[in-house]
């Protein structure tokens, strides 16, 4: 299990308690651990890239937001959405079946997903001015 | 450095020490991370409720099911024609 060893390794690193704006993050990707359930660390990814889109939809309704940007984040979420559904139907295989397989294929489908939901985030933080 | 910015830079230092471990795709998650509470994303909330869910029991086929549904409602929302016009 190297991704959710290396998962657990950045929380160490991170520091339990530190981060007011990442609390949330932390205390699932922790229950996560206590499980010891590498599909609960993706049920955490798609948790947070879904609440992502909540978000961005409503910078999407805010008068505010260039157009441009919201094209951005639309496409960007075009992109990001398919590979967090693979992610689902790769953590459904590992549950049913925790082989080192489904384990292989799930690893490879938080690892597609990743860069995909940060550009999502790099399309709200213009957005947000951030 | 108040504690948000010493959180950010935590993060920030994972996700260097997760490259260095040859994690670069992690890292770069955790990097998301770091950038999603300096843009203000405001999810914890959200992700306050995901810690207790899976605090009383691993995520289930259900479970998935109402988040994935949450994820086409909001996807159609986002590329729904803007509120005003566009």
């Amino acid at each position: 299990m190297k991704l959710f060893r290396a998962l657990i390794l950045a929380l160490a690193l991170a520091g339990a308690g530190a981060m007011p704006a990442c609390t949330g993050h932390q205390a699932a990707l922790k229950e996560a651990k206590a499980n010891d359930n590498l599909g609960d660390v993706a049920f955490v990814v798609a948790s947070s890239y879904t609440a992502t889109v909540e978000q961005a939809v409503e910078l999407k309704d805010n008068p505010q937001t260039p157009q441009e940007v919201v094209d951005a984040m639309r496409a960007a979420e075009a992109e990001a959405t398919p590979a967090v559904k693979d992610l689902r139907e790769a953590a459904a295989a590992y549950e049913g079946a925790r082989t080192a397989e489904t384990q292989a294929e799930l690893d490879a489908a938080l690892a597609k997903a990743a860069p995909l939901i940060a550009k999502l985030v790099r399309a709200i933080q213009k957005a947000t001015g951030g | 450095m108040n504690l948000q910015l010493f959180g950010i830079a935590a993060l920030r230092s994972s996700a260097l020490a997760l490259e260095m471990l040859g994690r670069p795709r992690v890292a770069e998650y955790l990097d998301t991370l770091a950038n999603m509470a300096e843009a203000g994303v405001e999810i914890d909330a959200e992700m306050q409720k995901v810690a207790e869910m899976l605090k009383d029991h691993s995520a289930t086929e259900a479970d998935w099911l109402v988040l994935m549904s949450k994820l086409d409602q909001a996807s159609r929302d986002l590329h729904a024609p803007r509120k005003g016009g566009e």
